[in-house]
Formats: C-alpha cells, structure tokens, sequence
C-alpha cells in the first residue's frame, strides 16, 4: 500500500460540521473528516488543472459530487501534536427564516422575532497533516502538481497545501502505535482494545455507485456517488499520546488501521 | 455544465487573487457579540500551543469580516440615489441569489429550496498576535439604552476592549475571479476597515512597517511564491511582521512587483494601488454606471 502524507496550512477557522445534530449549535469534528479532505483535493486537483472551482450553483434535488476516485482512498487530516490548535466556541446570530433583510437594514424597528442564537464551534489549526491512500503509485505520484494550491475546506474555512510526500511504501503489521488517524470501532471492539484517550464520533463513508466511472481527479467528471454510510470511529487527539493495538499499515511513522482503509474502500460492512 | 458560472469570454478571464495583510487596532477595540446586550466580552479563543500551554488570544472573527463587508456592498450608493443592495433587492438573510448580482456571485447565497450560490471568497486569519488580553473598562450607560429613551436610569456596565496595537493578521481567498467581480472585492475589503469594531470606537488600519503597509496582492492560475501567512503560534510582533515581509518578498523583488508564469504579486504600496484601482473600477462600472 502506497500513502501520501499531505500538510495543510489552514489560513482560517474551520467548521466540519457533525450531523446529525442540533440547528442552533453547530459542532465541529476537531479533525477534518475523510469525506471532507476527499471532497476538498479533488477540488484543488481540479484548480490546480486551471478549472474553475466546481458546484457554484447547486441545484438541491441532485447535487453533484467532486471527490477523490474511489482507488484512491482519502483517510482524513488531523492536527499535529505541539502546534497551536483546538476547537473555538462562539456565539453567532441565526435567522429564523430565510424570507426578510432585517440583518441588511441601516433603520430597524423591531428585530426581536427575527434571530437566535446559534453557538457554532470553529476548529483552528495552524497546521494538519491529511493522508490518502492507493494500491497505485502512479495515480498519487499525479498529485505533486497540486502543492500551492488553496481551497475552501469544510463548511467553513480555507487551507493551502504546503507540502505533499512522494508515495510512502507502507507495510502490514499489528502493533501497538499512536493512530495517524481515526480507528474503525469495530476494529477495536474485535480486539477487546480499551477506549483509553480516544474520543468516539460518529462519522460518514461515501456510498459508491456500481458503475464508477471517473478516475481522473484533474477533469470535470462528477464522482458516482450515491449518498452516505455512517460508521462509529475512534479519535485519538494528539495531546493523548494513547496507542491502539490493532493491524496497521505502517512505515514506523505513519501508522493506518487497515480496518479503516478497507471501511471507507467499501470492502467490508459494518 | 460543472461549475454553474455564466460563460465568461477571452476578454474575461478568471483568476485566483488573494489579499495578505496585518491590520492594527489604533484604538480600543470591540468586537464582542452585538445581540449580547449584557455581555459585553470580546471574543478570545484558548488553543494548545507549543508544549500543550493553553495559549489564549484576542480574535478578529472571518465570519464578522465578511459579514462587515458584505454590508459595505449592500450599503455602496449608486449613482440614482438608491443603495445598491436596494437596487438589486438584496439583503441579509434574503438574498438576491442573482448569479449577475456583484454581492451575491462573489460572497455567495442562499434561496431555500430553490438555489445556492457558493461564495468563491473566504476569509481567513484573525488570531492576534500579541497574547495580550482584552482589558475592562467601567461605562456609564450601555449605548443601547442611549437610542431607547424610554429607560430613565442609566444602567452602568463594564465592557472588554481588545487593547490598542494588537496586530491580526487576515485574508482574504477569492477564487474563480474575473477582474470585474475581484473589483467588489477589493472595495468591500477597503471600505470596510474603517467599520471595523462594534459600537465606538470603531475602525482599524493596514498595519506599516517603515512607513510600508503590511500587505500582498496576488493574482494568479498557478500559485508561485510562499504564502505570506502568520502562524497563530507567533506571539512577538516584531517577528510576525518579519515573517510577513519575508514570504511577501517586500526586499527581495525588483519595485515591488513580482511576476512568473501565469502569477503576479503586488507587494507594500503598490499593493495598495492596485487595490484601489480595483476599487475605483467597482465604481465606475457598477456605482456610477
Ligand atoms: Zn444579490
């Protein structure tokens, strides 16, 4: 299994928003999902091939997606240890409903019904380190020309690819290590592994459709994509300095449950 | 159909653009929560820094920017009397949703149910430098209850002032520009440094540096040179602004102005020409047009 090992520099507060969850208090994962990094180097990808940035008007009933294809396999982005990161709460003003300009009007008389208010969580990071994986060396080596490169990432927020690896060559082996990532539950239910510093989320893989056809990430071609599978996952946040002892693909630095890949590939269900 | 953008032709070009700079408070500043009538704290964020120390900083929101910008658009006057969010019968939240609409196609919107523009600008940045927290000053009467005379009893309160020379580096991504629309941008991000700040004072400025302002423009298809972007680790100003002028190249280019393959940088001075020369285009094509 090769793996590149991509680092962000986000320039702005982030929001990768949990769902479900509550309309007037938007939490945010403290680590970019899978989903979303996939969602996001895509876009870069295609910028980076002088396309203009995709899915500026969306029509609701059928919006099309943009992601990684599905050999290659986007695992998430996560802060690093010893630098400046955490989740931000703050309060923000919320509309009730969609159908006045009250928050516009230089002269208001009476606002009050109008608004509420949201708390809404914000992950700032000064760096992330993302991952993704491919049995193909030759499709991730495709990805050195994305480096410079900027994109929204998230609901909210906005990062630039500082640095991208040539493709790590990674090997099978359980052991115990820090996860790079997010830990399948299931996996460490099935070695009676103990949850010790690990923070359980709920978390999204995408439903691919039989016929995907698209395995040019530098192209228009929208991803056959047919919606989304949750799963349960395990986050070890990088202050925690908890191992897990599962089955990894792993250089000694980098350190991947397989369970995870073979989640997300669609390979097994959980 | 991809992207959903109106075809643009060769005359017409889309680029990439981004804003770098440091603004500095020259006064005491408020940016706490406007419908917080009673709570009058700015807003600091607390992370993990160097070694796990809880680090905590004053904090320019992106979210308050761009909404402050915004509104510099939607409150621009055109040249028949009118605003121009009046004029093209866009507000917040009800947006226009206009994909001609100078705010909406550059800031992005929102028709429930029927359609969505993305905003291809963000904003970024905000995090002080300086680890200075705000201070609290007693106030006699909240300015809230100075518009409502109906109140007899002056009600004293204590409000957070982020303090005066805190720097806060911010900004500005617009992708998938074309000049024309990047033109909104740079009038909304200049128009709205002076309205900065929540009740008064109010406003904040382009920090300098040897009487050069801190600040990048760069207008691009492919990224060239480093980002000059402050990490939020950095707590000395002196050392975030050399950071600045070094991945900005304010001493190594030939007048200020950089240009490689499908990239240019406008750097200091000029860069603050060239956005003002975006802006006086705003103007003229789409105020007094
Ligand atoms: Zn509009």
């Amino acid at each position: 299994m090769y793996c590149l090992q991509i680092n962000l520099t986000p320039t702005a507060a982030m929001t990768f928003r949990i769902l479900p969850g509550s309309i007037l208090n938007i939490a945010t994962y403290p680590f970019v999902p899978p989903t979303t990094l996939s969602g996001y180097l895509r876009r870069v990808a295609m910028l980076s091939a002088g396309l203009d940035i995709p899915e500026t008007t969306i029509n609701k009933d059928n919006p099309p997606f943009y992601t990684l294809p599905r050999n290659l396999i986007s695992l998430g982005a996560y802060p690093v240890c010893n630098t400046y990161h955490g989740v931000h709460r703050t309060y923000r003003k919320g509309m009730r409903s969609f159908n006045h300009d009250v928050f516009s009007r230089l002269y208001i008389e009476k606002d009050k019904a109008n608004f509420q208010l949201h708390t809404w969580e914000y992950l700032i990071a000064e760096k992330l380190i993302g991952y993704v994986v491919s049995e193909s060396k030759s499709d991730l080596e495709k990805f050195q020309q994305i480096k410079g490169m900027g994109c929204k990432l998230g609901k909210e927020g906005f990062a630039i690819v500082d640095a991208i690896s040539p493709p790590i060559e990674l090997k099978r082996d359980t052991i115990s290590a820090i996860p790079s990532t997010i830990v399948p539950m299931e996996a460490l239910l099935q070695t009676n592994e103990f949850f010790n510093g690990c923070d359980i989320y709920n978390l999204y893989r995408y439903q691919w459709s039989s016929n995907e056809s698209n395995k040019d990430s530098f192209s228009n071609d929208p991803s056959a994509i047919d919606g989304f599978i949750p799963f349960v996952g395990g986050y070890y946040p990088p202050q925690s300095n908890s191992v897990a002892t599962v089955e990894y693909y792993t250089d000694g630095e980098i350190n991947i449950p397989t369970s995870l890949v073979n989640l997300i590939q669609g390979k097994v269900d959980v | 159909m991809t992207t959903g953008l109106p075809k643009t032709d060769k005359k017409n070009p889309r680029f990439h653009f981004d804003i770098y700079t440091i603004l500095e408070g020259a006064q005491e500043l408020y940016f706490g929560h406007e419908t917080q009538v009673n709570v009058n704290l700015v807003e600091t964020i607390k992370m993990y820094g160097k070694d796990g120390q809880a680090l905590e900083k004053c904090y320019l929101s992106p979210t308050k920017r761009r909404g402050i910008e915004r509104r510099c658009l939607l409150w621009s006057p055109v040249s028949n009397g009118e605003l121009l969010g009046d004029k093209q019968k866009c507000g917040i939240p009800k947006t226009c949703a206009d994909p001609k609409c100078p705010i909406c196609s550059t800031y992005g919107a929102l028709d429930p149910g029927s359609k969505t523009l993305i905003g291809r600008v963000s904003h970024g940045g905000g995090v002080a430098v300086q680890d200075i927290y705000p201070i609290e000053k007693q106030r006699a009467m909240h300015p809230a209850m100075i518009v409502n005379q109906k109140e007899e009893t002056p009600q004293p309160y204590k409000r957070q002032y982020n303090q005066p020379g805190i720097l806060y580096p911010v900004y500005n991504h617009a992708l998938s520009l074309t000049d024309n629309e990047f033109a909104a941008v740079a009038y909304a991000f200049l128009d709205s440094l002076p309205r900065i700040g929540a009740g008064n004072p109010k406003g904040i400025a382009i920090a300098e540096s040897d009487e050069v302002p801190l600040l990048v423009l760069d207008r691009y298809l492919v990224p060239q040179k480093k980002r000059p972007i402050i990490s939020p680790a950095i707590v000395d100003p002196q050392a975030a602004i050399a950071e600045f002028k070094r991945l900005g190249n304010f001493e190594d280019n030939d007048g200020n102005y950089i240009q490689e393959n499908h990239f240019e940088r406008w750097i200091g001075n000029l860069a603050l020409t060239k956005l003002q020369e975006y802006s006086t285009s705003f103007v003229d094509a789409v105020l007094q047009a």
